[in-house]
């Protein structure tokens, strides 16, 4: 039996998911509720491994994980309609995230923010792609790091290399996310002026919202 | 005892027919969930009561409860059944009117007419055995199946409901019950039920509408050692009940239902999956499988065949989800419910890995009929894909609330307006709500859509379970999407995101909406979200969740801008964006229960100024305004809304008179230097001078005629509203300091042009004054006159010679007021001819009632077909009578001519008033491009400016003949515009600000009924003969008890 996953054509046995032949061949499907450990369990509920159907099935959006093989199906992972979907989960998913990524253990190998950089998501700081744990961070020894405030996307390199981020991927220009940043440098004694003046190397907009945001919060 | 053969059949239906006719008289008390909600239960006891001591008189009746037949708006009903005669219903009994039904009708066999609802003398339903059919009737009663409410409906499903016990297996039997299952156990191969199935063309009833027939043949063919059947009674639709209804009223017919189903499927169990809510419901289950198991009609070898089945019921939790299929099943095994991804469909692996089939409370009560009267007579009902009926939960703010079975394709303003009787109160129809929180809203204009599955999903809504809500214009939309939006956000299983998390987005953007916080993105985010979040969602709970928002969206866009733009709620229902709801009704925004206030604590002069805050023409107002406000009074709940419009002309009358005490000054801005010209000096342009000015502002009016007033002046005769009341008022906004230049014609005496480079900004409130033509020969001929040259003339005080005997041609208040006119100037007959109905007519109810006492004669449904001419002068109108037609979708009737019926009315003089149109001379060619196509001034609805920069416009000029008070809210928005173009900011709020006026915030004590104070009028033989004001201003006393009726919603809890 043959499936056609974008295009190229998958050997498949019956009672195979798209999922398992797509992760058979290394086709990227992104998933957060899917479980290689227990096979069994699909909830099919993170709905991040959405394919298209074009044709051999129910025409439209469905859940790889959970969508059985049969012969001749098609589906497209690259489709318009897969991209639009598996961002607006991966946004509304970031709608409700702690944002406390310094703190997380999963620190520097995530995959919530990793998916953030492949669906083009301004919404994570680089703590979500630095490894350096609560002890290594470099903010709590008294180096200033602005990358609580900074946006992803660069995969750490300073940070990871030992360096303080210098805000180069531009401040956030968001007041939540800025304060949730902030928090960070609570513990840590440095001036408000400082935190502004390493923003301002790289950044304009979003040092104008630190600012006000600094004020609000009785930053000193 | 074993019903094992056609004869045992045939024995017990003869026994429960004995019930249904029997020989003792019956008290029949409708005793569904809604009956008992209304006091059935205690018109029970009392009939045990009252009749428990009559075995000495012989006459022993049977009480018995009986299922609900449908109609909610009656409940509770009683019947009475005399051995041999009609049952004849009651409704709205309580027990002191069912203790004189029980005395006169069931002892002395005369029934209470003015109780009786009507008599049940021919069959309701489409039932063969069983029929109740009488010959002889009662006189005086209406024929139940005559009622509106009933007449169109079809009863295939609802066949049993409130005509049999729910309890007696015997009485379903007597109605043909089990006879289908005897049937097809005995003659069908179960090949031979599906197929006859598939043939009747029947799909679920329990939203989605898959062909039941192919859904039994996929679990047919499943290959499996057990499988099962499955009923799904969870409904839970806020506004849905027709399934518990079946259930309470006739749970046999859903029994049998499911043994036929089984029989074809191969099932051996079946389950039936019923909220816990619905109690009722289930103890009636339970009893009716327990009679069933008596009877051997449930239990092994069923019926005298080898086919074994039986029934468990399942108390299910009540969570919307459980109604998906899958959860359902999940549910049932004693898992969480919660949706799994289909495949595997249940056919395939259901419930416990097994094939299964899951249908609806409805689906199964209509199998029962499909084989005692054939698959074909069953799709020879409804419409080309959807077959026989759909019964629908008729609820809202309806005239007659109730469970209608309509064949599909009924017309949706059908169901509105003949069955359900239209809205209450006779507001006006907004939408309808289908389908739940799955559904959408359906709004006016699409009315007259065939209601089946398809074309409801055309537009964007489903038939779902059948729930129908109505709507009235008083529902707000944007609360509407969020009210069903949070229904799913709480019911969301929260299994998936799109659903978890979008809904919950979603509801949080509206509510901002509704709090007055939103901004036009958010509508694009909505939209957004509401498609990602139905493409994404596992099962069709979050794939459906976003309809409500986008059919209010898509048909109701308008409020949502109206809610964001402008911060307010047309309908005066989201609370955090008004104080009351007359101030938010008034389109001037009058502080309404400010006024009343200071009123009932005899500060008259400020009570004036505070009007004047907001509306220059508080003496006008208080005499000519259609009081929009009263409408939407809260008292209206409790007895009558207040008289405010008499309290605006008392305020005005003792500032007249000198007597109104302290009058504090107007706020006024410095002046700013900026110049402006209002063109016209009518309503809107002296409101917008008036506003301009206390901006700090230069202004010159620009007027063609001798004097200003606009329509005021010209067009309201002087009986309605003083002269010198008018006059006084005009010169208090002129002596501000507004330059006047009468006499001027803007396009004649001054350019246009010139006018826009000497001032900084133009208004043009050049009003509608031409008349409307008839568009009929000889219209130009001596003899016909248009109503408002001629009112002009009359105002004018003009000598127009009119004979003895006129004939007026319209409904609006030109008409009546130029008919109560030429009747003052000694016109012996006045007859106002009018298309439609009295209802109907756009003047002023008040206007029309007063002009009937002066003796004008009034011609309903008549449209002028021809002018007659006789020595070149028109001497009388040839009307084609006209008829009332069925409802359009605007909730009004149609007039239609009726064939070769005609009527003639001669007189000395014919004259016009069908309407105004603008009249666009002014600014000659270079007008063309502001006009729309229906001959106004096209303007930003906002912002009120014209295609020209600089130039704003309002009143009649933009709106077509309009109301007094909506020329007021025009020339006061046009001058804000005007102010934020010229100055920048909006100031026009804080100039209101400026001079607060204190006044008690105590909540009042005004708690029990009290009329309001009517209009006192003139005698009519003291006011035909001349001009005098006829309605008279309250005294001191009437004042301020009306002005302390007043709830004082402004003040709240929270400050």
């Amino acid at each position: 039996m043959k499936i056609i996953i974008d295009d190229k054509e998958y050997a498949c046995r019956e009672g195979q998911k798209v999922l398992d032949v797509a992760r058979a061949h290394d086709v990227d499907i992104p998933t957060l509720c899917f479980n290689p450990l227990n096979e069994a369990m699909r909830p099919a509920g993170c709905r991040l491994c959405l394919v298209e159907v074009l044709d051999g099935g129910r025409p439209g959006l469905q859940s790889s994980c959970s969508l059985p093989v049969s012969d001749g199906l098609k589906v497209s992972t690259k489709s318009r309609a897969v991209y639009d979907e598996r961002r607006e989960v991966t946004e509304l998913l970031l709608s409700e995230h702690e944002q406390d990524c310094r703190n997380c253990p999963i620190s520097g190998e995530c995959a919530f923010s990793e998916l953030c950089r492949d669906y083009d998501i301004n919404g994570v700081s680089v703590c979500a792609e630095c490894p350096n744990r609560k002890e290594g961070c470099l903010l709590s020894r008294g180096v200033l790091c602005i990358g609580p405030i900074t946006y992803a996307n660069c995969d750490a390199f300073c940070t990871r290399r030992g360096y303080p981020c210098e805000g180069c991927h531009s401040v956030m220009v968001n007041e939540d996310l800025l304060r949730f940043g902030l928090a960070a440098f609570a513990k840590a004694d440095f001036h408000k002026e400082e935190i502004l003046e390493a923003a301002r190397i790289f950044s304009y907009e979003g040092v104008k919202v630190l600012d006000k945001v600094m004020k609000q919060e009785g930053f000193k | 005892m074993t019903l094992k053969t056609k004869i045992d059949l045939d024995e017990v239906a003869r026994l429960g027919m004995s019930r249904l006719e029997s020989q003792r008289p019956q008290i029949l008390i409708g005793l569904g969930t809604c009956g008992i909600a209304s006091g059935a239960n205690k018109l029970m006891d009392f009939c045990r009561e009252y009749t428990a001591y009559w075995q000495e008189t012989g006459i022993q009746p049977r009480i018995v409860p009986v299922g609900c037949i449908g109609m909610c708006h009656a409940e509770p009903l009683v019947e009475v059944k005399l051995p041999g005669k009609p049952r004849v219903m009651y409704h709205s009994v309580d027990t002191s009117k069912l203790k004189r039904i029980i005395d006169e009708h069931l002892l002395k066999g005369r029934p209470l007419r003015e109780y009786a609802l009507g008599q049940l003398c021919e069959e309701l339903s489409e039932c063969e055995n069983g029929r109740l059919n009488y010959t002889w009737q009662y006189e005086g009663i209406p024929n139940l199946k005559e009622l509106p409410f009933l007449a169109r409906q079809v009863r295939i499903v609802l066949r049993n409901c409130g005509i049999i016990d729910p309890e007696s297996i015997e009485e379903y039997i007597a109605r043909g019950g089990y006879q289908s299952a005897y049937k097809t156990l005995v003659d069908l191969k179960p090949q031979g039920v599906i197929d006859e199935v598939i043939k009747s063309g029947l799909r679920g009833r329990g939203g989605a509408g898959f062909s039941t027939g192919k859904k039994w043949q996929f679990a047919r063919d499943a290959a499996a050692d057990q499988k099962y059947v499955i009923c799904n009674a969870d409904e839970g639709d806020p506004g849905a009940y027709m399934d518990r209804a079946v259930l309470e009223s006739d749970p046999h017919s859903v029994i049998e239902g499911m043994i036929i189903g089984a029989y074809a499927i191969g099932a051996s169990i079946g389950y039936l999956y019923v909220r816990a809510e619905y109690p009722l419901a289930i103890r009636r289950l339970e009893r009716a499988i327990e009679q069933a198991r008596e009877y051997q009609v449930l239990g092994d070898q069923i019926m005298g065949s080898d086919f074994s089945f039986d029934l468990r019921i399942m108390e299910g939790a009540g969570a919307f989800v459980c109604g998906e299929e899958t959860a359902l099943i999940a549910s049932i095994e004693g898992k969480r419910g919660e949706p799994k991804p289909r495949p595997p469909f249940p056919a395939q692996s259901g419930l416990f890995g097994r094939p299964t089939n899951v249908n609806n409370v409805e689906t199964w009560a209509n199998i029962p009929m499909v084989f005692e009267k054939g698959g074909r007579w069953f799709q020879s009902i409804g419409t080309e894909r959807s077959k026989a009926t759909k019964v629908f939960s008729l609820v809202g703010k309806i005239e007659r609330a109730g469970l209608v079975e309509i064949p599909m394709g009924t017309k949706m303003k059908d169901i509105i307006y003949e069955i359900g009787g239209g809205m209450q109160n006779g507001r006006m129809f907004k939408a309808v709500q289908t389908g739940g929180p799955s559904g959408g809203c359906i709004p006016a204009e699409f009315l007259d859509v065939e209601v089946d599955y398809e074309n409801l999903q055309k537009l964007g809504s489903i038939v779902g379970s059948g729930g129908m809500v109505a709507m009235d214009e008083d529902t707000c939309m944007v609360d509407i999407a969020r009210y069903f939006l949070e229904f799913c956000v709480e019911e969301s299983c929260g299994q998936c995101t799109p659903c978890r998390m979008g809904t919950r987005r979603m509801m949080e953007i509206l509510e901002r909406i509704c709090q007055g916080g939103g901004k036009m993105s958010d509508i694009d985010i909505l939209e957004r979200l509401a498609v990602q979040i139905r493409d994404g969602s596992l099962c069709a709970l979050g794939g459906t969740a976003p309809n409500p928002v986008l059919t209010t969206l898509k048909y109701f866009r308008h409020e949502y801008e109206q809610h964001i733009l402008n911060k307010k709620c047309p309908a005066s229902s989201c609370a955090s964006l008004f104080l009351t709801p007359c101030q938010d009704t008034c389109p001037a925004g009058t502080d309404v229960p400010g006024q009343m206030q200071l009123v009932a604590e005899g500060r008259y002069g400020e009570a004036y100024e505070l009007q004047r805050q907001d509306n220059p023409f508080p003496a006008i107002c208080g005499r000519v305004c259609d009081h929009p406000c009263e409408k939407r009074c809260q008292r209206n709940q409790m007895d009558q809304p207040l008289s405010v419009m008499m309290i605006h002309r008392f305020c005005a009358d003792k500032v007249y008179d000198g007597k109104g005490g302290y009058r504090p000054e107007l706020s006024r801005f410095e002046p700013t230097g900026k110049k402006a010209a209002v063109v016209g000096g009518g309503v809107a342009g002296l409101t917008a001078a008036f506003f301009l000015k206390r901006l700090g502002h230069e202004v010159t009016i620009f007027e063609s005629q001798s004097e200003l007033g606009g329509m005021l002046m010209w067009g309201i005769p002087p009986y309605r509203l003083p002269r010198e009341v008018l006059q006084w008022e005009i010169g208090q906004i002129v002596d501000m300091g507004i330059d006047v230049r009468l006499n001027t014609q803007v396009g004649r005496d001054v350019s246009f042009k010139e006018l826009r480079e000497s001032h900084d900004t133009v208004f043009l409130g050049i009003g509608a004054q031409n008349d409307l033509p008839l568009n009929l020969r000889n219209e130009d001929k001596p003899g016909i006159l248009n109503g408002m040259q001629l009112l002009r003339q009359l105002n004018l005080k003009e000598k127009v010679d009119l004979g003895s005997r006129i004939l007026i041609i319209g409904g609006g208040n030109v008409s009546v007021d130029l008919a109560r006119s030429v009747l003052r100037l000694g016109c012996e007959k006045v007859i106002v001819a009018y298309r439609r109905e009295e209802i109907d007519m756009p003047a002023y109810p008040e206007e029309i009632s007063e002009a009937k006492k002066e003796g004008v004669e009034f011609y309903f449904l008549v449209a002028p077909e021809r002018i007659i001419v006789e020595e070149g002068k028109a001497t009388g109108v040839v009307f084609r009578k006209m008829k009332m037609d069925e409802f359009t979708k605007w909730g009004r009737r149609q007039p239609v001519p009726v064939e070769y019926e005609t009527v003639t009315i001669m007189a000395d003089q014919i004259v016009t008033a069908i309407g105004q149109v603008i009249d666009l001379s002014l600014a000659g060619k270079k007008a063309a491009g502001m006009v729309d196509h229906r001959g106004r001034i096209a303007v930003d609805s906002y912002s009120m400016e014209t295609s020209l920069p600089g130039v704003f416009s309002g009143g009649d000029a933009v709106l077509g003949p309009a109301t007094v008070i909506e020329a007021v809210a025009h020339g006061k928005n046009a001058a804000r515009q005007m102010d934020i173009k010229m100055m920048g900011e909006d100031r026009l709020a804080r100039l209101q600000r400026m001079t607060p006026c204190e006044y008690s915030m105590e909540p009042p004590d005004n708690e029990r009924v009290m009329p309001r104070t009517d209009m006192l009028t003139l005698p009519v033989k003291e006011r035909v003969c001349n001009f005098r004001e006829v309605v008279l201003c309250l005294d001191d006393q009437c004042a301020i008890m009306e002005a302390k009726r007043c709830m004082r919603c402004d003040i709240r809890e929270d400050g």
